[in-house]
């Protein structure tokens, strides 16, 4: 690569930073005053593609184009308002996290709409008028619009820093970022406050989105893929500044040109394919980004906010009834293959909703106790699967082996990555995590000649007598129970009482000589380990995997089950994770915008259930005891 | 009383049973219908399922129309495939167990359809792969039970590989998306090449990830790489995104391209007017062909959905013409006659006649090459021709070869 | 023989010297307070003696051992218990369990995973319990607490080690007066009988010269004064940094 291709990658690189930055100053500009880690920002920013795409080609012209970027990031500031008012605000009080579940939800609406409102097909936009051609740079031809991106990002930078500097409106924001108790204090109208700011991460990813259609079509695939980029962009740049989400989305989109530019290098008969490293390139500078400075380029420590939601009960053991109960459940799980004779499916989904109980209850242990919340625990899933899964490809491994291997490796994945992820916390932590999982997916992606690349590892079949449905259902029922009470077992042991205290306060539980650190670590470790017989379990269950046992949607799905539940109760990954899987398995079944059905399923759990289902149920129950117990 | 705890876990067993009780569902009814299972990624690759669906609906109707097959009318139970090989496998295996069918087809995405091949082979159940290119699901993991319709990533290659030899240029750059597809594509276009031009040169290989290519620093770095001619891989939002960035920047200027499906009016259309002129392709140049049994079903589709096919309209409607003349030879719907009569079987489509190899289960439908062009603002393909995929499959023999010999 | 030695200990924040200096010893069974005005020091002398701070230069010696540059948990294993400023417990924790869990600590016991908690110490930890009055409310959860109990069963949780010395970061912050009194004889009741040793800062004079054996004052980072409360009292640099600041001892009460 010369030095004249070099720097003209970079100014692609400046050109692709802009866009990556209008969608993360949003989220981060979100996340700092309110705490919500928002989901739907990417659907935002999809929205914005579309509404620009409609203004652009029915009105057409430069007032259509340039008018409607404005007109677009102006309405979906609006949808971002109607947002915060009709949804959010509801759940300010719930548990941690919990807001996430609602946006979660709403991607899967907002995805469906936009297939319903625009249809299937990819919509390219017209050019920008004004902007079509490109001008000689450095020998090369440079688009003019990709000039215009450079510029226009720094100036809405600047522009946002002014907003931040000069308005009452941007000082509050700035004091919320640092203190939102303090500002709560000052008898700010924190409503107000919180709806603005909604707003303005809105029109930001709206007018990002509106920005792009010049460059790329409209398509149902973006929310996804924006988010992913956003949530690190944010992260490495500081959660909460600007001009960190500036920096970072420079940094990121200089190294992808920078490994695009490289494309294909040998090293004395050893050739590398840069250009395949776009795939993690983001995450690894995430990663790297994380373990030296933890809270991102330009971040401050964050001051623990203090919970909102009221703390959890303490634990108490099982009565004699919910040890009955417990065993009601188990003696129906066992008869279940009699009930199946009749309909077989149910056994198919039964091992299905098995798995995901064991994974989400695997995921809750550091996330509940622990207080670790991870958005990569499908890294140990999946090594757990690819770990049985290669024993019997290439050593044609017995099933018991093999099951017996998806632990350790996922044991020593979560060991390694762990020993990382405890040293932060809060959302620094859960983004460390992604980043492992991404780099472990993108690992297996990539190394076609062990894990089979994208099409992943065929031929997983259980072994005599566990080759049927039934006994197979056995094997995962009898191994699910042993996973879920162990796990209730370590948490009612001192080691459970251990991570709690290391949750609960740090720096006391440091003070009674715990080694927060290392329980912690270790308690990440257990987590990884059992979600890896799951992970083992699910690959004999399915007879392939493929990368996306590792995916992010993977690690999704057990954060909502986990949420969906009620993180602050035992029960609640159990409840999660088998209502989320039949009722996912029934949606799509039922209806073609089965999506958007689900989410709004999930949106009137929400709202019905603010500390999830089995913590709106003891709530509900706890509430009529103490009054009958009033009444008498 | 009872304490709220024991409440709860009681409210989970009745969550639990409750719950799979759902899917207990209807018994199977007594048979008057064939029941074909069908599924797909109908949520993330709408713009090509959904005219696919369009497709299969038209051959049910027409189909039933003229009575059925073996007196009994044809019913599609058609599943979303959540997208992921694991749900695929649930949702086949919900098909086959809770509906009862023992035929499926469909699938799009590679590692899925690979998945449901890896699946029909353990449970024995007749599957037809619709539309997922890769050559695995009829070569190395190939199975007795699975058939694939579309002409695979090999074959679309192979196709190609005349007009790459023939512009005898010497720098080749290639882009692909980063995925199985794409490198096969991108191997198999490198071997083929190489083995009839043997002093070709590949300059550079941009592989960007699926869905996100960062399309301005691509088509720099290959211009960069001064080919004289680029094979391209990319589909979807991708290539339109390659496409304009490299109008904008004169990298296609005097080269050769030779592209992979981008003659497809799934993805040539979203460019409009921006359609690349003179890119070599193999795609579907649906108003163009004028074939006597193309057009009945033009007219078919456009007067059922006042809408133009796309090629996911001839997969999904050959898809289920296939079955419905299987099951007709086979006289049944018996699993091994099932197989039995799809080798070798031949039949009719808008594309002309075809069959399925007894040898690999690959069904010989081919695709049309030709050159894009612009017509009234919009792409199309002139000069092109059908190639019959017959032609471009190796050998019986060569494929014994490729499978794997447990049959 | 001298429990605590605290040697030429310094500490500086981006220039600013917040601690300078500073020696002094602690005796075995002593009560000693450790006073000054807001910013002379007093927490960051207290952090580094609890291990949360490390030292510039200077050493901290207990019972023979150097304890520069050990964790608060090996500090702690090493038989010193701490307080802090702002008491609070293991929320999701009942009382009972919060002092169980300092003495599944004390024992060893963090990494089972097998034997409920619960059921670990229990009769020791309802001792401790009953020693500072809290026994009543045993299983209650803890986050139910009024503050003054908090304070109690943190007392409670410091004890569980069976320290020799307690380290107590102005123990009756936040309290009402009344309250304020009862909780530092009710420290003073449990040291003498059980020979701990105490250092605490406090701004409450009234407390200070009511209880400690002996003061030591600090005001801008260095030791000014060391002696019994009516040698502080009379002494003329206290009255200085204290009157001359216009902060009377009496107005700083009030504030309170």
């Amino acid at each position: 690569m010369s030095f004249n291709a070099f720097l003209f990658q970079a100014l692609n690189g400046l050109s692709a930073a802009s866009g990556l930055f209008f969608v993360a100053a949003g989220l981060s500009l979100i996340f700092g005053v309110t705490r919500i880690v928002n989901i739907a920002h990417g659907s935002l920013y999809m929205i914005g593609t579309y509404i620009a795409y409609s203004v652009a080609t029915k009105v057409g012209g430069a007032v259509g184009f340039w008018g409607g970027i404005v007109l677009t990031a102006l309405l979906v500031a609006l949808i971002g308002a109607a947002i915060e008012i009709l949804l959010l605000r509801r759940i300010y009080r719930a548990p941690e996290l919990f807001q996430l579940l609602a946006t979660f939800a709403l991607v899967l609406v907002i995805n469906d709409a936009t297939l319903w409102i625009w249809g299937p097909e990819d919509l390219l936009g017209p050019r920008a008028p004004g902007l079509t051609g490109s001008i000689e740079v450095l020998g090369r031809r440079l688009p003019t619009y990709d000039i215009f991106l450079i510029f226009v990002g720094p100036f809405v930078l600047w522009m946002l820093h002014l907003a931040l500097a000069k308005t009452r409106f941007g000082r509050l924001m700035r004091a919320a970022t640092q203190d939102r108790e303090m500002v709560g204090a000052l008898g700010v109208n924190q409503a107000m406050l919180f709806t603005g700011v909604f707003a303005l991460g809105a029109l930001l990813a709206g007018l990002g989105g509106a920005l792009q259609i010049a460059r790329e079509p409209a398509t149902l695939a973006t929310d996804l893929i924006v988010i992913g980029d956003a949530f690190v962009v944010v992260v490495v740049g500081g959660m909460g500044s600007i001009s960190g989400a500036y920096l970072a989305a420079v940094i990121i989109a200089e190294v992808k040109a920078l490994c695009i530019g490289l494309g294909v290098v040998n090293f004395g008969g050893f050739t590398v394919n840069f250009s395949k490293l776009t795939l993690v390139a983001e995450f690894l500078v995430m990663a790297a980004v994380l373990i030296a400075r933890p809270y991102g380029l330009l971040g401050r420590e964050q001051v623990a906010v203090r919970s909102v939601a009221e703390p959890e009960e303490p634990l108490r053991p099982a009565t004699p009834a919910t040890k009955i109960a417990g065993l009601i459940l188990l003696v129906v799980l066992v008869c279940l293959p009699l009930i199946a004779k009749s309909s077989p499916y149910t056994l198919v989904l039964g091992i299905d909703v098995l798995i995901a109980v064991l994974f989400a209850t695997s995921l809750h242990f550091i996330m509940g106790p622990g207080g670790m919340h991870s958005f990569g625990h499908a890294a140990y899933f999946g090594l757990g699967a690819y770990g049985a899964a290669l024993l019997v490809k290439w050593f044609a491994a017995p099933m018991g082996l093999a099951l017996a291997a998806a632990p350790v490796l996922a044991l020593v994945g979560a060991l390694l990555f762990g020993w990382f992820a405890v040293r932060l916390s809060g959302v620094y932590l859960a983004m460390l995590t992604l980043a492992f999982a991404q780099i472990v997916w993108a690992a297996v992606f990539q190394w076609e000649t062990l894990t089979g690349g994208s099409n992943g590892v065929l031929g997983i079949w259980p072994s005599a007598p566990f080759d049927t449905r039934g006994p197979f259902y056995f094997l995962t029922l009898a191994l699910a129970a042993l996973g879920v009470l162990l796990l209730r077992k370590f948490l009612f042991a001192p080691f459970g009482y251990a991570m709690r205290a290391g949750r609960d306060s740090p720096l006391r539980a440091e003070a009674i000589g715990l080694d927060v650190k290392r329980v912690h670590w270790l308690a990440f470790a257990i987590a990884g380990a059992v979600c890896g017989i799951a992970g083992g379990l699910f690959a004999f269950a399915k007879g392939s995997i493929s990368p996306e046992t590792i995916g992010v949607s993977r690690s999704i799905d057990g954060l909502v089950m986990v949420l969906l539940g009620g993180i602050q109760t035992l029960t609640g990954p159990i409840v999660g994770a088998s209502v989320y899987a039949v009722l996912q398995d029934f949606m799509m079944r039922s209806t073609e915008y089965w999506r958007a059905l689900l989410g709004g399923i999930i949106l009137l759990l929400v709202l019905a259930f603010p500390s999830g289902i089995v913590g709106g149920f003891v709530k509900l129950i706890s509430r009529r005891n103490t009054t009958s117990k009033a009444a008498s | 009383m009872m304490t709220a705890r024991s409440l709860h876990s009681l409210a989970i067993a009745g969550t639990l049973a409750g719950a799979l009780t759902l899917s207990f569902g209807h018994a199977a009814r007594a048979q008057d219908t064939i029941k074909i299972g069908e599924l797909n990624s109908y949520k993330t690759q709408t713009a090509f399922l959904d005219p696919y669906k369009k497709g299969w609906e038209l051959a049910i109707e027409q189909i039933n129309a003229k009575g059925g097959v073996l007196g009994k009318k044809l019913e599609v139970i058609s599943r979303d495939d959540g997208s992921t090989p694991g749900d695929a496998v649930r949702v086949a295996d919900e098909l086959v167990t809770r509906e009862g069918v023992n035929i499926i087809a469909g699938t799009f995405l590679s590692h899925i359809g690979l998945a449901v091949t890896e699946f029909a082979g353990k449970k024995k159940v007749f599957f037809l792969a619709a539309e997922p290119l890769t050559d695995k699901i009829t070569w190395q993991n190939g199975n007795k039970y699975t058939f694939r319709l579309r002409a695979t990533t090999y074959m679309q290659v192979a196709m190609l590989m005349p007009a790459a030899v023939a512009a005898k240029k010497k720098r080749w750059a290639l882009v692909y998306p980063n995925f199985e597809y794409g490198q096969a594509a991108v191997a198999t276009f490198k071997e083929m090449l190489k083995a009839q031009q043997p002093d070709v040169e590949f300059v550079t290989e941009q592989a960007p990830p699926l869905g996100k290519v960062d399309a301005g620093a691509v088509v720099q770095a290959i211009d960069d790489a001064k080919p004289d001619a680029i094979f391209n891989v990319l589909f979807g939002a991708d290539f339109s995104k390659l496409v304009r960035e490299g109008t904008t920047r004169g990298v296609f200027k005097d080269r050769t391209v030779v592209s992979l499906l981008s003659g497809e009016p799934e993805y040539l259309d979203p460019v409009k007017e921006e359609a690349p002129v003179g890119w070599i392709v193999t795609g579907y140049p649906w108003d163009k062909i004028k074939t006597p049994e193309y057009l009945a079903f033009l007219t078919a589709y456009q007067k059922k959905y006042n809408d133009y096919p796309r090629l996911g309209s001839i997969v999904g409607y050959v898809t289920m013409t296939s079955l419905a003349a299987g099951i007709a030879k086979a006289g049944s719907t018996d699993t091994d006659k099932l197989i039995a009569a799809f080798e070798g079987l031949k039949l009719d489509s808008p594309f002309g006649p075809f069959m399925y190899r007894a040898s690999d289960h690959q069904a010989t439908m081919g695709a049309y090459v030709g050159k894009i062009a612009l017509e009234g603002g919009k792409g199309t393909m002139a000069d092109f021709k059908y190639v019959d995929g017959a032609t471009v499959l190796p050998s019986d023999a060569e494929v014994k070869k490729l499978r794997p010999v447990t049959e | 023989m001298s429990d605590l030695a605290i040697r030429s200990l310094s500490k500086s924040f981006g220039g600013v010297r917040a601690v300078n200096e500073v020696s002094f010893d602690i005796k075995r069974g002593e009560f000693l307070a450790l006073i000054g005005p807001n910013g002379a020091g007093k927490s960051t002398c207290f952090n580094m003696i609890n291990g949360q701070l490390p030292p510039d230069s200077g050493e901290i010696w207990f019972e023979g051992a150097k304890l520069n540059g050990k964790k608060p948990r090996d500090i702690w294993r090493l038989g010193i218990g701490r307080t802090f400023q702002v008491a609070a417990t293991f929320n999701s924790m009942t009382v009972v369990e919060n002092v169980q869990m300092a003495l599944i600590s004390h024992a060893n016991q963090v990494y089972r995973l097998w034997k409920p908690a619960s059921s670990l110490h229990r009769t020791r930890a309802l001792e401790l319990l009953a020693q500072v009055g809290m026994q009543d409310a045993a299983d209650r959860p803890s986050r139910e607490l009024a503050y003054g109990d908090v304070k109690r069963v943190e007392l409670a949780i410091a004890l569980a080690n069976d320290p020799r010395l307690l380290l107590m970061d102005e123990p009756t912050a936040g309290m009402a007066p009344k309250e304020r009194n009862d909780l530092i004889a009710l420290v003073k009741r449990l040291v003498i009988e059980k020979g701990i040793s105490v250092l605490f800062t406090e701004h409450s004079m009234d407390v200070v010269f009511a209880f400690a054996d002996r003061i030591i004052v600090l005001a801008r980072g260095r030791l000014i004064a060391d002696g019994d409360a009516k040698s502080i009292r009379d002494n003329p640099q206290v009255r200085e940094v204290y009157f001359g600041t216009g902060k009377t001892f009496q107005k700083s009460e009030a504030h309170r």
